[in-house]
C-alpha cells in the first residue's frame, strides 16, 4: 500500500544549527524539554545560527472539565499553548506567528490530593515533551 | 539712517545718458548708487525727475540690490529683487520679481515687498491667483 | 472672500500650503468675516461646551504592575554553552500574574521589527479622502460595510515634517502667508491663510502676529495647532517660539493614537508635553457617535506616564449625566497600569447585593496596593486587600481579607494569601503559593473566583529549586487546608528531590535518576487504620537506557532500579513498620517509521505508519506493607500502555510481564502540522498483576488489556477535534469515550463541545460558545450537564453589545454550588473602552469555560 521504511530524515543541513530565543521568565521545564527534543533530532544550539527559534509566549492553565455531584472537581484539564516563530539568521521572521497547543485530562481525587498533585506533575512533564516535539516538527518543516 | 534722505546721491555706472524731454537719466552696467548709508546696486537704474528734483528711481538687475541701515542701533536691511522702485518722497522701496528682504537673520520673500525706510517697516504681499508666489518669512531662532 | 488651501497629496495624506482647490465642507453656519475653509481646520464651529462630542479614553483600567524594565524579546539567547548551564540569565521577570480578575500584564514585545503600518497606508495611494463632516478633525468614514472593526471611520493624520531631533528652540520658524507686515525689532503681522512651522509643530490661522523679541505668536480667526500625534483646532491660539507652550481657546482636540478627542474652553500643550484642559470633555468615541464622554472643570493628560486626571468630572452616557466624581484618575493608553478601578456590582439570591469599590494605590513603579471594601447585603463589610511588590528577581503578592463578625454566621471571616515567584540567582528558583481561610465555606459564601470554590484543598506550598548542569534539586514544603469534608491529604514536610540526566560517553547510552526523601504527616482526626499511617520515605530510581535510533526506527532497551525505604508510624499492627523494596524494571521500547505520500482533498500530506512494540518486565514484590502517600493509578489510555509503571507517585511499582502493541498513523501537512493523528493499541499480559493500591482490590488476571484508541483531527488552524475511546478486551464493549471539539475563528467566534463518558463513572457534556449575532451583538453561553446524575451543573446565557467605544455584557448564570444546591446570578458589565469597566464580568473562570484560558482577548480585555 505504498508505505516504505523512512529513508534519511530530511532535515536540511542549515537547520541542524539553531539559536533558541526565550524571554526571561519562560518556564524552565519547557526550556529543558525543548532542548532535549532538539538534541534528539541532532539539532544543536548555537549562538549565531542560520535559524532562530523564538518562543514568544507560553500560556499554561488548569481548569476543571468535569464536576462530581457535589460540584467539586472530578477531572482537571491541563492546557498548554506556546506561541513561537522561526526566524532567519538576521532575526527576520520566515514563518510568521505559529502556535502549538496541547491538552491532557486527568482524574482528580479529593481524598488523595497528594497523589493527584504528583500525578499532575508527571502529566505536565509529559505535556512539555509532547509540545516540544510539535514545535520542533514545525520548525523543521519551516526550514525545509 | 534717518539722515540719509538729506545726503547727496552719488552714482557710478559703466554708461549713462540723459533724455532731455522726459528728464530721466538712465545708467547701466554695474550701477552703484549711494546716498548716506543707503546703497543700490543694479545692472540698470532709471532716475526720474520732476521739476529738477529726483522723484523716483527704478533699478533692475538680476537681482538688483538695495541696502540701508534704518538707524544706528538697527541691523542693516538688505533687499533683492528683479526690480526696485525707490520713491524718494514716500521714502519707500517697492521690490518685485522674486522679491527678498533680509533683516538681521530673518528673511522675507514674496511677489511684492514694500519697504518703508523711515520706520523700517517691511510689507510683503503674495501674488493674486493661484500662480502668484506666497509670502514666505523665515525667523531664525534667538537661541539663548 | 474665501481663501483656501491647496492640498497636495503624498501617499494618502495631505500636506496643505495655500490657494484654491476648495475641499467640500458641509459646515453650514459659516460665520461672517473671512472664513478659512480648509481640510485642515474649519472655522471651528462655536464648540458649545455642552454639545461637543469628546472622548476620554484610558485603554482598560485594570490593574497590573508596570514592568520596571522592559523585557527585551531575546534577552536570553542560548547557545551551545548554555547546554550545560540551562538557567537563563536572571533578569526582571515580566509580571505574569494570571490570578483571577486582574489580567496578566503582557507587554508582548514583538519578536520581529514592527512593520510600521500607519493608518494612512490602508487607503490606496491616489484615492481622494472620502467626504466627511469631521474632516476638520481628520476623521474619515470607512466605505460602506468595509469597516475592519466596530468603528464607522478612523483618523488619518496628515504628513508632518520629520523630526530631525534638533532641540525645539534651535529650529527656524518658517512662515507662509498672503501678506506680511513687519516692523523691525517690533513684530510681524500676517494675514491670509497663515502657516507657521517650527520643527515638527505647525500652526494655521487666518491671521497672526509674531513678536520677534519675545517670540510671542498670537493666532486669530480660526487657529489650528498640530504636532505629531495631536491636533488642536479652535478660535484663537497663543504660543511662543522659545517655548513649546501653546494654548488654544474654544477648541476641539484629537490625540490620534488613542482616538481621544474632546471640545474645550481652553486647551494648553505644556512645556513638559502634558496637556491641560479647562472646562472640556474627553471621550474615545468617534466624532459621529456620542455614547459616552467625561465633562470636567479641569482635565490633565500626561502621555508620557499614560495617565490622566480630571477634577469635578461628570460621566455622561449618550449625554445623560450619570456619575459625578470630584477627582478622577485614569490611564489613557494601553500600557498595563493602574487606574481607578470601577465598582463591581452583582446580585445573587443567596448573597443579595455585593458591591465592591476598589481603590488603587500606585505606591511605586514596582509596588501597588488595591483595597476593595465590599458591601455584602446579608453579611456586612468585607475588606479585601492585595499588595504587590516586584523587583528585578522576584514578584510577590500578599492578599488579605477580613470580615468582622459576619451577620449570617457571626464569626470573623478572613483570608490570607501569599504568592511569590523568584529568581534569587542564576541557578536558583524560589516559589511560594500559600492560601488560608478562616472556615470551610469562605469561598462558597464570599469568593468571587468561581474556580476556587470547586477545590476541596487549598494549596499551601513553598519550594526552592536549584538548576545545575544536567541535574536539579528541589526542597519542597507542601501542605493543604481542607475546606470540604474530604480526607485530609498527606503533607510533605519537607520533601527533598534530586533528579538529573547526565550525558554518558557513548552517546547511544543515557542515564537518568531520581532521588527523593520525604517526611509525610497528616491531620489524623477522624481517620482509621491504614489512613493513619505517617512516616518518612526514601526513594531512588536510577535508570539506564540505550537508544539505537536510525531514521527508519528505534530500539530502546532500558533498565531501572526501583528502590524505596520507609520509616512508618501508626503502621497497621502485623505489618513491618520499616518496609523496603527493591525491584528491577526491565523495558524495551521499539518502533519503526513507514512513510508514504498521501493526497486527501487535493492537498498532499506525508502519511506515517508507526508500529510500536513495548516489552515490560517487573517482577512481583509484596508491597502491602507500604502505605499510599502520593500514589494513584493512571487511567487507562493509549499513553498508559507504554508507561513503565501503571501507578503515578513513588509508593507502588506495578508488577507486570507484558508486551504492548500499538500503531500510530499521522497525516503531516507541508507546514509540519499534524492534520490527523490516530492510534490504536493493546497490551498482552503473560501473568497476573498482583500489586494493588490497597488490600481490598483484587489482582488483575486478564490476559489482554482493553483496546485503547485515540484520534485527533486538525483540518485547519481553526478546528480541533480529539476523540479517544476504550473497548473492553472481552466483548469490545465501549467502556470509555471522550470527545472534544473546538472551533475558534477569532476571539469573538468560538464553539466548544466536550463529552466525557466512562462506564458508570461519569457521563458529562459541556458545550460553550461565543458567536456574533450581528455587527455589534454577540451571544455567549455555557451548558454543562451531568447525564449520570441528570444534574444541570452550569448553565449560562449572555449577550454582548460592542460598539466603537463601549461594550456591555449581560450574563445570567445558574450553577451547582454544592450537593443539589443551585445558585443563580446576574452579571452586568459596562466597558467604556479606554475608561475601564463597571460591574463584574462573571469571573475569569467563566471565560475559562469558553477559551480554556482566563483571558479572552489578546488585548487582555476582561471577559
Amino acid at each position: 500500500c505504498g508505505f516504505k521504511l523512512r529513508g534519511a530524515m530530511d532535515i536540511p543541513e542549515s537547520a541542524r544549527l539553531v539559536t533558541l530565543v526565550l524571554k526571561s521568565g519562560t518556564s524552565l521545564p519547557f526550556e529543558q524539554a525543548l532542548k532535549r527534543t532538539l538534541r534528539q533530532q541532532d539539532i544543536t544550539l548555537q549562538a549565531a545560527a542560520p535559524y532562530q527559534l523564538a518562543i514568544t509566549q507560553v500560556l499554561e492553565n488548569r481548569r476543571s472539565i468535569t464536576l462530581d455531584s457535589d460540584a467539586n472537581v472530578d477531572e482537571y484539564e491541563l492546557l498548554l499553548l506556546v506561541k513561537f516563530e522561526v526566524l532567519n539568521g538576521k532575526g527576520e521572521s520566515i514563518s510568521g506567528p505559529l502556535v502549538a497547543r496541547t491538552e491532557r485530562i486527568y482524574d482528580y481525587n479529593a481524598n488523595a490530593a497528594t497523589a493527584s498533585y504528583s500525578l499532575e506533575k508527571e502529566i505536565r512533564e509529559e505535556m512539555w515533551g509532547s509540545i516540544a516535539e510539535r514545535i520542533v516538527r514545525q520548525y523543521v518543516a519551516q526550514t525545509r | 539712517l534717518p539722515s540719509d534722505s538729506s545726503q547727496p546721491i552719488h552714482i557710478s555706472a559703466d554708461s549713462a545718458h540723459m533724455d532731455e524731454n522726459s528728464g530721466t537719466t538712465t545708467y547701466n552696467g554695474n550701477v552703484l548708487m549711494v546716498q548716506g548709508s543707503m546703497e543700490i546696486r543694479a545692472t540698470n537704474v532709471d532716475l526720474y525727475r520732476t521739476n529738477d528734483d529726483i522723484s523716483h528711481i527704478i533699478a533692475t538687475g538680476d537681482p538688483a540690490n538695495f541696502r540701508q541701515q534704518p538707524s544706528a542701533d538697527k541691523p542693516i536691511t538688505n533687499a533683492f529683487g528683479q526690480q526696485l522702485e525707490y520713491r524718494i518722497a514716500d521714502k519707500t522701496v517697492t521690490i518685485t520679481g522674486q522679491a527678498r528682504v533680509e533683516q538681521a537673520r530673518d528673511t522675507f520673500s514674496g511677489e511684492r515687498i514694500v519697504y518703508q525706510m523711515d520706520k523700517a517697516i517691511v510689507n510683503a504681499y503674495s501674488g493674486t491667483g493661484s500662480s502668484g508666489e506666497r509670502v514666505k518669512m523665515i525667523i531664525q531662532p534667538k537661541a539663548k | 472672500e474665501l481663501n483656501d488651501w491647496d492640498c497636495r497629496q503624498i501617499n494618502g495624506s495631505w500636506d496643505c500650503s495655500d490657494s484654491s482647490k476648495p475641499i467640500l465642507n458641509t459646515n453650514k453656519d459659516i460665520p461672517a468675516a473671512d472664513n478659512i475653509q480648509t481640510d485642515m481646520g474649519t472655522d471651528a464651529p462655536r464648540p458649545a461646551i455642552e454639545a461637543g462630542n469628546t472622548a476620554i479614553k484610558p485603554e482598560t483600567s485594570n490593574k497590573a504592575l508596570p514592568t520596571p524594565t522592559e523585557a527585551t524579546p531575546n534577552d536570553s539567547v542560548l547557545n551551545d554553552s548554555a547546554l550545560n548551564n540551562p538557567a537563563p540569565k536572571a533578569s526582571a521577570p515580566n509580571i505574569e500574574s494570571n490570578s483571577g480578575e486582574k489580567p496578566v500584564a503582557k507587554t508582548l514585545t514583538p519578536m520581529k521589527p514592527e512593520q510600521s503600518e500607519t493608518a494612512a497606508t490602508d487607503i490606496p495611494y491616489k484615492a481622494i479622502l472620502p467626504l466627511s463632516p469631521y474632516a476638520h478633525l481628520n476623521w474619515y468614514p470607512y466605505p460602506k460595510g468595509k469597516s475592519p472593526d466596530h468603528c464607522s471611520g478612523r483618523y488619518i493624520e496628515p504628513e508632518l515634517p520629520i523630526d530631525d531631533g534638533t532641540p525645539f528652540q534651535f529650529q527656524p520658524i518658517v512662515i507662509d502667508a498672503s501678506e506680511a507686515r513687519t516692523q523691525l525689532g517690533q513684530g510681524t503681522e500676517l494675514t491670509g491663510s497663515v502657516k507657521v512651522v517650527q520643527g515638527t509643530r505647525s500652526l494655521y490661522s487666518s491671521s497672526a502676529t509674531i513678536n520677534q523679541e519675545t517670540g510671542q505668536i498670537d493666532l486669530k480667526g480660526g487657529a489650528t495647532y498640530r504636532e505629531p500625534g495631536l491636533l488642536f483646532t479652535g478660535k484663537t491660539a497663543q504660543t511662543n517660539t522659545n517655548s513649546k507652550k501653546t494654548t488654544l481657546n474654544d477648541a476641539e482636540y484629537v490625540l490620534y493614537e488613542k482616538n481621544i478627542r474632546g471640545s474645550v474652553a481652553q486647551i494648553a500643550r505644556n512645556e513638559d508635553a502634558t496637556i491641560t484642559i479647562k472646562e472640556g470633555t474627553y471621550t474615545q468615541c468617534p466624532p459621529d457617535t456620542d455614547s459616552w464622554k467625561v465633562f470636567a472643570k479641569e482635565i490633565h493628560l500626561d502621555q508620557e506616564s499614560g495617565f490622566g486626571w480630571a477634577k469635578n468630572a461628570t460621566l455622561r452616557i449618550s449625554n445623560i449625566p450619570i456619575l459625578y466624581v470630584p477627582y478622577f484618575y485614569f490611564p489613557i493608553d494601553d500600557r498595563r497600569h493602574s487606574g481607578f478601578l470601577y465598582p463591581t456590582i452583582s446580585y445573587s439570591d443567596t448573597e443579595g447585593f455585593d458591591i465592591g469599590t476598589p481603590y488603587y494605590f500606585n505606591i511605586a513603579p514596582n509596588m501597588d496596593d488595591t483595597l476593595t471594601p465590599r458591601f455584602l447585603e446579608k453579611r456586612g463589610l468585607l475588606l479585601e486587600n492585595e499588595f504587590r511588590y516586584m523587583n528585578s528577581h522576584s514578584m510577590n503578592t500578599l492578599s488579605t481579607s477580613f470580615l468582622p463578625s459576619d451577620s449570617l454566621t457571626d464569626e470573623d471571616r478572613w483570608l490570607l494569601g501569599v504568592e511569590h515567584t523568584g529568581i534569587p540567582s542564576e541557578h536558583w528558583r524560589s516559589n511560594i503559593n500559600y492560601l488560608q481561610v478562616s472556615d470551610n465555606d469562605y469561598f462558597d459564601d464570599l469568593g468571587t473566583k468561581l474556580s476556587v470554590t470547586e477545590e476541596s484543598h487549598l494549596n499551601q506550598s513553598g519550594s526552592l529549586t536549584y538548576y545545575g548542569n544536567q541535574w536539579q534539586a528541589e526542597l519542597l514544603l507542601q501542605s493543604y487546608q481542607t475546606i470540604d469534608d474530604n480526607t485530609a491529604p498527606y503533607r510533605s514536610l519537607p520533601q527533598l528531590q534530586i533528579w538529573g540526566n547526565p550525558t554518558l560517553e557513548p552517546d547511544w547510552l543515557s542515564a537518568s535518576y531520581v532521588v527523593s526523601l520525604t517526611q509525610f504527616d497528616r491531620d489524623l482526626t477522624g481517620l482509621t487504620d491504614d489512613e493513619r499511617i505517617i512516616g518518612s520515605r526514601f526513594h531512588m530510581e536510577p535508570e539506564l537506557t540505550a537508544s539505537f535510533r536510525s531514521t527508519s526506527g528505534y530500539i530502546k532497551p532500558g533498565f531501572k532500579l526501583w528502590y524505596s525505604q520507609y520509616q512508618l508510624d501508626n503502621q497497621v499492627d502485623d505489618l513491618n513498620d520499616s518496609p523496603s523494596i527493591s525491584v528491577p524494571v526491565v523495558s524495551i521500547d521499539s518502533g519503526l517509521y513507514f512513510d508514504r505520500e498521501f493526497t486527501l482533498a487535493d492537498n498532499t500530506y506525508q502519511q506515517t505508519l508507526e508500529p510500536r512494540l513495548y516489552g515490560l518486565y517487573v517482577p512481583y514484590q509484596d508491597q502491602s506493607a507500604i502505605p499510599d502517600f502520593d500514589t494513584t493509578e493512571y487511567s487507562f489510555s493509549y499513553a498508559s500502555l507504554f508507561r513503565n509503571n501503571r501507578y503515578s507517585g513513588y509508593d507502588r511499582i506495578g508488577d507486570t510481564k507484558q508486551i504492548s502493541l500499538g500503531v500510530t498513523t499521522r497525516l503531516i501537512d507541508l507546514k509540519g502540522r499534524e492534520a490527523i493523528t490516530a492510534s490504536i493499541g493493546q497490551a498482552i499480559y503473560f501473568g497476573d498483576r498482583d500489586v494493588t493500591l490497597d488490600s481490598d482490590t483484587d489482582a488483575e488476571t486478564s490476559d489482554f488489556s482493553d483496546i485503547a484508541t485515540s484520534v485527533s483531527w486538525r483540518p485547519n488552524t481553526r478546528m480541533n477535534v480529539t476523540f479517544n475511546a476504550n473497548f473492553d478486551h472481552e466483548d469490545t464493549r465501549n467502556t470509555e469515550n471522550n470527545l472534544a471539539v473546538r472551533y475558534q475563528e477569532d476571539i469573538n467566534r468560538i464553539v466548544n463541545l466536550s463529552y466525557r463518558f466512562s462506564e458508570d463513572v461519569r457521563d458529562q457534556s459541556t458545550a460553550s460558545f461565543i458567536w456574533p449575532v450581528s455587527k455589534n451583538w454577540s451571544a455567549l453561553g455555557v451548558w454543562q450537564y451531568d447525564w449520570l446524575n441528570s444534574d444541570n451543573l452550569d448553565t449560562a446565557i449572555g449577550i454582548e453589545y460592542e460598539s466603537c467605544c463601549w461594550k456591555t455584557r449581560l450574563i445570567t448564570r445558574q450553577w451547582l454550588q454544592d450537593t443539589d444546591e443551585q445558585d443563580t446570578a446576574i452579571y452586568l458589565q459596562f466597558v467604556l473602552k479606554g475608561l475601564g469597566s463597571f460591574g463584574s464580568s462573571g469571573g475569569s473562570s467563566f471565560a475559562e469555560k469558553i477559551t480554556g484560558f482566563e483571558q479572552r482577548e489578546e488585548t487582555n480585555d476582561q471577559f
